[in-house]
């Protein structure tokens, strides 16, 4: 590994001009950006288990040119390099397998950017002990640099507390380019920007390390809030009155267990959804559903989630504060 | 991926204005991409891609009669939008991607090389005047946004030379783009690399119609997998339909040849004045 591979990912890798980072030009530059869905996925299936090719993917820039059999990984303290791994290491170790929710913390309605899957691998800490690296005593966080420049940092008390899972498996496969190989990160407890894919360096650092999307704003902590989903039907369905319609969708809140999911009908009393799949395990998503006969007219239909620590998503559909993450009660409209 | 819009050609020419002289333009272009491959990508990328631009530009010829010099700035807003599809937990969702912003701002001091002859030597600086990194960034999704442009400060010496028979002219650019590496808000590992600049046009004065054709050639000097290259043919005309020296500018053009970058064709229209 060279020296460039070990410089932090942050805007020291270029020259950028600070007159045109501040003040006026700032106000021009930021622009206008608008995300529109064209088009509701009607019809598929919730899974319990999301398929590798249905797994959202997104990476803040292209997904990197690397091969994955050669990629090596560099364990630094300090940009110091310690050890290093590829996949073939990996491959030698007793991998357990870990189900697992994963949300990008741009998800929310319209985008629903979560899936859930079967990951093989290991705690981090039992594969640095294999390497045999020891944690440094003075580190307080772990700063992951991918092969596509991304960074993140998250405190080292999550490698015990999580603990951090190292995974280069996925549903019984090896672990897709698109998903992170050779390798990526599983962080308990925080949005997708955490886990990091295609880590080409994990240095313990002794300051704190201000992940990538900090600088625009995104949480640095980036803990799961609760969140409710409706997945099925889409927004805006045309019904024939009478009609029965089964409304799916997702209730997830990181490590806090899903313990209620419920519905409303246009603003009225709360009714228990039924949980379809839950697994009462942290970290894993619970699936629902609700049938309700749709009356003629213009209706909403939303719902809720509680944890079993007593937080609930938001009462509003939008959620709050994006930046940390979606938190709403999704609702949809319905016409019958 | 890296919005581009059709080239726009070059930003100066043969003819140096005298002083006093000057030229205004307006316009509008539209741009619809056939085929977009993304820098260090092999395979074309899956969705479409539309852009518009609309923008101004200003020369004004400033130096001693006896040695003209010409100075010229011109700034657009782009909007890209860009329509694919993301995979979700229940299959893939159509979506589009729209990012707006002020474009690459143009400065372009002309000198005259000689005070009869049209020869000339054209320096094109180009900065960016937005900040890729942001580019979506409140989305979450920022992948999918088009970004308006390289991000990158260019420095593009041109020389020109020009020969006029009767009503025709023709023009021949030839140029050298620097990239200086200097990024505008962009943290990217991305790198380009310089480009030879070729552009050759001729037209023919028809009274109130000047008809122009137009072929632009941005050449990488060295192979690499970033680099937007391109050839790029054009039409367009100067119609004098408002009043002497008021001009309607329509201009179609397509992209013969693109590496690195997207494929397509547009079309534009501008109103200039000129004196």
């Amino acid at each position: 590994m060279n020296d460039s591979n070990r410089r932090p990912a942050g805007p020291d890798r270029r020259v950028v001009l600070g007159w045109l980072s501040g003040g006026l030009a700032a106000r021009w530059l930021t622009g206008c950006d608008r995300l529109v869905v064209l088009e509701d996925p009607g019809g598929a299936q919730l899974q319990p288990i999301t398929p590798n090719d249905r797994f959202y993917v997104y990476q803040y820039q292209e997904i990197p040119a690397i091969d994955p059999e050669r990629h090596v990984v560099s364990v630094s303290v300090e940009g110091a390099e310690v050890a290093t791994f590829d996949r073939a290491f990996l491959d030698g170790l007793p991998a357990r397998e870990r189900e697992h929710t994963l949300e990008c913390v741009g998800a929310r309605p319209g985008l629903q950017n979560l899936g859930n899957a079967v990951w093989g691998g290991l705690p981090l800490g039992e594969v640095l002990a294999a390497l045999g690296v020891a944690v440094p005593p003075d580190a307080v966080d772990l700063a992951m640099f991918g092969a596509d420049d991304y960074h993140a940092g998250i405190p080292l008390t999550d490698l015990v507390s999580g603990p951090v899972w190292l995974v280069w498996r996925m549903n019984g496969e090896p672990l897709p380019l698109a998903h992170g190989a050779p390798a990526r990160v599983l962080v308990p407890g925080r949005y997708g920007m955490k886990n990091l894919k295609w880590p080409r360096e994990l240095r313990f650092v002794r300051e704190p390390h201000a992940s990538f999307w900090t600088q625009f704003g995104w949480s640095e902590p980036a803990p799961y809030r609760p969140n409710t989903f409706v997945v099925q039907p889409p927004d805006g369905l045309e019904v024939v009155p009478d009609t029965v319609v089964r409304f799916v969708g997702t209730a997830f809140a990181g490590e806090d267990v899903i313990a209620r999911v419920e519905v409303s009908i246009d603003g009225g009393p709360w009714a228990d959804a039924e949980l379809d799949y839950a697994t009462e395990q942290p970290g894993v998503w619970v699936l629902w559903s609700f049938r309700w006969r749709v009356p003629a007219g213009d209706h909403v239909v939303q719902a809720r989630c509680t944890t079993t620590s007593g937080a609930r998503s938001h009462p509003t559909s939008e959620g709050t504060a994006p930046l940390e993450g979606y938190d709403g009660s999704m609702a949809i409209r319905v016409r019958a | 991926m890296i919005a581009a819009l059709v080239a726009s050609g070059a930003w100066a020419g043969a003819w140096t204005r005298a002083s006093g002289a000057g030229y205004a333009k307006v316009g509008v272009d539209v741009y619809r991409a056939a085929r977009f491959v993304a820098p260090g990508e092999s395979d074309p990328s899956p969705g479409s891609y539309v852009g518009e631009q609309v923008g101004g530009w200003v020369e004004a010829g400033v130096g001693p009669k006896a040695w003209p010099i010409q100075l010229a700035v011109g700034a657009p807003v782009t909007v890209g939008h860009h329509r694919t599809s993301v995979t979700s937990v229940v299959g893939p969702i159509e979506v589009r991607a729209t990012t707006a912003r002020l474009g690459d701002l143009h400065l372009v001091p002309q000198l005259a090389l000689h005070p009869e002859l049209p020869l000339a030597l054209a320096v094109d600086l180009k900065v960016p005047l937005y900040r890729n990194d942001g580019v979506g960034g409140d989305s979450g999704q920022a992948a999918l946004f088009p970004k308006p442009g390289d991000g990158q400060l260019d420095v593009t010496p041109t020389l020109w030379a020009g020969a006029a028979r009767g009503t025709a002219f023709g023009e021949l650019g030839l140029g050298w783009r620097h990239r200086t590496e200097q990024f505008v808000g962009w943290t990217t590992p991305v790198s380009f690399v310089d480009a030879g600049v070729v552009t050759a046009k001729g037209g023919v004065d028809l009274g109130r119609v000047l008809p122009i054709a137009q072929v632009d050639a941005v050449l990488s000097l060295a192979p690499d997998p970033y680099s937007r290259q391109s050839v790029t043919a054009s039409l367009s005309a100067l119609i004098d339909v408002v009043a002497d020296h008021v001009a309607l500018e329509p201009r179609v053009a397509g992209e013969l040849w693109a590496r690195n970058a997207s494929q397509g064709y547009g079309a534009g229209l501008g109103l200039s004045v000129r004196r």
